[in-house]
């Protein structure tokens, strides 16, 4: 690993960042879509049960970005920047994960979102839900691949994929860039 | 004396900090109960805030005011917990209770395996766990988290 220093004399972090954000978003990419095609094939419980064993994986890029930049260096550091760690793997997870989505539903599998859509419709359906009652709870997210929808999920995960990875960076600075006493 | 004030004010606001973060997480975790129809509750964005981090399994997941929480029982637990830990801390900081960040963190580990260990023989079928075994681990888990984070030496000049 080359070390790059930064102006403050500590190497940069980025490649532990992006490294740690990569691979959080390509195993949550797999988990995520594996899950929504179960769910297509009428599978929700199956689909539900798959996503159990992701989710914890969000949160696991602030611990792998801490874990590959204090052991990478040998480095100690206050939990303040192993927040900051959490915080930007968080982001580099949700810009990767995003742009997977994107090119599987647009390029990939272009049907897969009407589908899911029409899934959703079918359990409500199975719940005994009225037509009424299932175009108002319809009406309450946007349609499922245009852009408002896009841009919401990407708000809606900025902020919880931050808080969760910044909340895992800094249990990981503790355990990982810990002085030595 | 200027630097010890100085960090110990750090020390609190970064306390006060996680206190109030933690709490809103939890409050958010309870899901939208309190002012939704319960069968609009689903679609509310207290689910797609959580989706990214909980499986939200209707069969798995506890009820709060006639709807569906926005997480499971065990993250329910763990999110709950977590904020009471930092609570707890800011209710006792005068004392001095609170265990050392080495004892924190092999309860910490201890808890991440056993809760591992009991998703793991739950796949596998050897038990069948329960809402509320899930909201104990989870609890225990969530907790021994923030007792790490607040945990004594946590605090360092730098944070």
């Amino acid at each position: 690993m080359t070390t790059e220093t930064t102006h403050h004399g500590m190497p940069s972090y980025w490649n532990a960042v992006i490294t740690a954000g990569l691979i959080t978003a390509i195993v949550n990419s797999i988990i995520g879509l594996a899950s929504a095609y179960l769910t297509i094939r009428g599978s929700t419980g199956a689909g539900q049960g798959l996503w159990i064993s992701a989710c914890l994986v969000s949160s696991i890029a602030g611990v792998i970005a801490n874990h590959m930049y204090a052991k990478g260096f040998n480095l100690t550091y206050p939990i303040g920047k192993g927040a900051l760690l959490g915080f930007l793997a968080g982001l580099v997870t949700l810009i990767v994960g995003t742009a997977i989505s994107l090119f599987w539903t647009e390029i990939i599998d272009t049907g897969m979102n009407e589908a899911l859509m029409q899934s959703t419709i079918a359990n409500l359906e199975t719940q005994g839900l009225t037509q009424d009652q299932i175009d108002q709870a319809l009406s309450l997210s946007p349609e499922p691949g245009s852009m408002n929808a896009i841009l919401l999920q990407f708000v809606i995960g900025f902020v919880s994929l931050s808080i969760i990875n910044l909340i895992s960076g800094i249990i990981s600075a503790k355990i990982f860039a810990k002085e030595e006493e | 004396m200027v630097q010890l004030t100085a960090q110990s004010e750090i020390s609190s606001r970064a306390n006060l900090l996680l206190l109030i973060g933690s709490s809103l997480l939890a409050i958010l975790a309870l899901g939208p109960g309190w002012y939704a129809d319960d069968f609009l509750a689903p679609f509310h964005w207290h689910y797609s805030f959580f989706s990214w981090v909980c499986h939200q399994d209707p069969t798995r997941s506890f009820d709060f005011m006639d709807a569906q929480m926005a997480v499971c029982s065990r993250c329910i637990g763990i999110y709950g917990a977590f904020a009471l830990g930092f609570w707890a801390k800011g209710l006792t900081a005068k004392f001095e209770i609170w265990p050392a960040s080495e004892l924190a963190l092999r309860l910490f580990l201890l808890f991440l395996g056993l809760t591992g260990i009991d998703v793991l023989f739950n796949a596998l079928d050897v038990w069948t766990n329960t809402h509320y075994s899930r909201l104990l681990l989870g609890a225990c888990f969530g907790l021994m988290a923030s007792v790490l984070i607040s945990s004594r030496e946590s605090f360092s000049k730098n944070v």
